[in-house]
């Protein structure tokens, strides 16, 4: 007998398989005609969650009444504090619109997503590209101006640091798969993704910098003397991203 | 073929396959009732494990549950605490819905040590509602005082068997019953054992299992009056092992029970205390003194 008959989940654990049971029950009977589609993605999609990974759903809604939404509060309360599930709630009105302003988000969304409830929102299939260059443009130079901030301001307490560099690596990670769409090739995972950008990287020892960025993101927490170098390199890997986005047009 | 007229090893070896058969009867009945009580457990694991409130409630001491509700009103910023001493923020109660947290932002309207709230009636008395709405919801074990009984039986039974034996080998001459005497006692302990079921225990289990992941995040906590995440820490965990980030706040605060008495020491002081007092009278999880949540 499989360990687990429902495939809507695939291998995600148990214990997370009974929250999202749990979750989808009472959004059902919360939201009742109201709720159209329930998707988890990110990493809990993948079954790949970690003790500190955020378990990303997105609600898709008809409309957001108050008195609906109210009896889903404490549920999703605790759902979040016992597994961190963090739910974005959408209406499908919004759905078109939302994926152009946020492409890489969707993006992200449509490729790492399993449907718990519903169906798929057709909306995220058809993200244009030029909408995704514009925003991942955007991430990446967002990325620069706060890491540099962040290491002016926090590098003289280098532990501060580490949460610096594991707070990036997610945003680095899809920032990488999305460049590796835009350009054709194949977008595994964003960590595999973020690993095939680096090694086509010269220079520099990237093994060592993607060891430290998932240790940082799984421990919050690096070895005294390389959450600064690390924070470097990621500036480093994040220009050569810059560059091979400019040379999409 | 009558076991008493059997000497002292076969009569041993025929004791303990009576005690073998008795003690799997009272097992069998035991997780009858545990099968019969699934379906209210499951049913209960689900509806309190979105009130830290009634999670707190099933630890089983009426003291966990303030400390725990003194803990969501300092995550909220309901609450603050300067030392040992404890304030309510101007305005906090109106923000307050449950009734535990209105009495207990009442009474430190104005500034009072930590330790106060322990002595105070109101607070208990909502302590004794949340209890008995855990009740209501349907937190009584079924089978508790059949298995009781039953046990009581089983014991006396036994204990009956191995007297009438001993009082046969004394009239014959025979002064070595130590072992039988042994056994008997083991046997009843076994009993005990077997006949003890927490349902609450069993409930939190379960809620615990819910929350697996929060307690390894333990030391990634942050205050974040949003969710409670402390909160409900405390309301599944207990006290004993508290998350680097409350730990401090909640130590000069002074609410902890005292560590248990070290050998040689006497723990009456603690339990002569006033607050003691209170949370016997609590009615409902009685904790009173020692021992952490």
């Amino acid at each position: 007998m499989p360990s687990n008959p429902d495939s809507r989940f695939g291998d995600i654990p148990l214990v997370v398989q009974d929250t999202l049971t749990y979750l989808i029950e009472t959004a059902k009977s919360s939201f009742r005609d109201d709720l159209s589609s329930i998707v988890l993605f990110g990493s809990g999609a993948e079954g790949r969650l970690r003790t500190t990974s955020d378990l990303n759903l997105m609600i898709v809604l008809k409309q957001f009444q108050q008195e609906r939404v109210d009896g889903f509060r404490e549920p999703m309360r605790m759902a979040h504090v016992a597994m961190k599930a963090v739910a974005m709630f959408i209406l499908e009105t919004e759905l078109t619109m939302a994926a152009n302003l946020f492409p890489v988000k969707f993006g992200d969304i449509a490729r790492r997503h399993r449907v718990l409830f519903g169906e798929m929102p057709a909306a995220l299939c058809a993200i244009s590209s030029e909408a995704q260059k514009r925003q991942l443009r955007e991430m990446l130079m967002n990325l620069n101006l706060r890491l540099r901030q962040n290491y002016v301001l926090n590098s003289l307490r280098e532990e501060q640091l580490a949460m610096v560099v594991a707070n990036t690596a997610g945003s680095l990670r899809t920032a990488a798969s999305t460049l590796l769409e835009l350009e054709g090739r194949e977008a595994g995972s964003p960590k595999a993704s973020l690993k095939a950008v680096a090694s086509s990287l010269d220079g520099g020892s990237w093994t060592e910098t993607l060891a430290s960025i998932s240790e940082a993101r799984e421990t919050m927490n690096l070895p005294a003397g390389t959450a600064g170098s690390t924070l470097f390199q990621i500036l480093r890997m994040i220009e050569v991203m810059q560059r091979r986005v400019e040379g999409l047009d | 073929m009558n076991p008493f007229d059997w000497s002292g090893p076969e009569f041993l070896v025929f004791y303990f396959f009576l005690s073998c058969l008795i003690l799997a009867l009272l097992g069998c009945q035991k997780y009858y009732f545990r099968w019969k009580n699934s379906g209210v457990i499951k049913a209960l694991t689900t509806d309190v494990e979105t009130d830290p409130y009634l999670i707190a409630g099933l630890q089983g001491r009426a003291d966990t549950l303030v400390r725990v509700a003194l803990v969501a009103l300092l995550e909220r910023g309901l609450l603050q605490a300067e030392g040992s001493k404890l304030k309510a923020v101007p305005g906090a109660v109106d923000y307050a819905r449950h009734p535990l947290d209105k009495a207990i932002l009442g009474l430190y309207r104005n500034s009072g040590e930590g330790k106060a709230v322990f002595a105070d009636t109101i607070v208990w008395s909502e302590v004794r509602k949340v209890r008995e709405q855990l009740l209501k919801m349907g937190l009584h074990d079924q089978g508790k005082w059949l298995r009781i009984f039953s046990g009581f039986v089983a014991v006396g039974f036994l204990w009956l068997v191995a007297l009438a034996k001993i009082i046969v080998a004394l009239e014959r001459g025979h002064h070595n019953i130590f072992f039988l005497l042994i056994m008997a006692v083991v046997v009843a302990r076994v009993v005990q054992k077997v006949m003890t079921d927490n349902i609450e225990a069993r409930v939190l289990r379960g809620v615990r299992e819910r929350f697996v992941q929060l307690g390894a995040r333990s030391p990634f906590l942050q205050w974040n009056g949003m969710t409670g995440e402390f909160t409900f820490y405390v309301a599944v965990f207990g006290f004993t092992n508290l998350p680097l980030g409350i730990a401090s706040t909640i130590q000069s605060l002074d609410i902890l029970p005292p560590a248990p008495p070290t050998v040689g020491s006497s723990s009456s002081s603690s339990c002569g205390s006033s607050s003691c007092g209170s949370s016997c009278g609590g009615g409902g999880g009685c904790g009173g003194c020692g021992g952490g949540g």
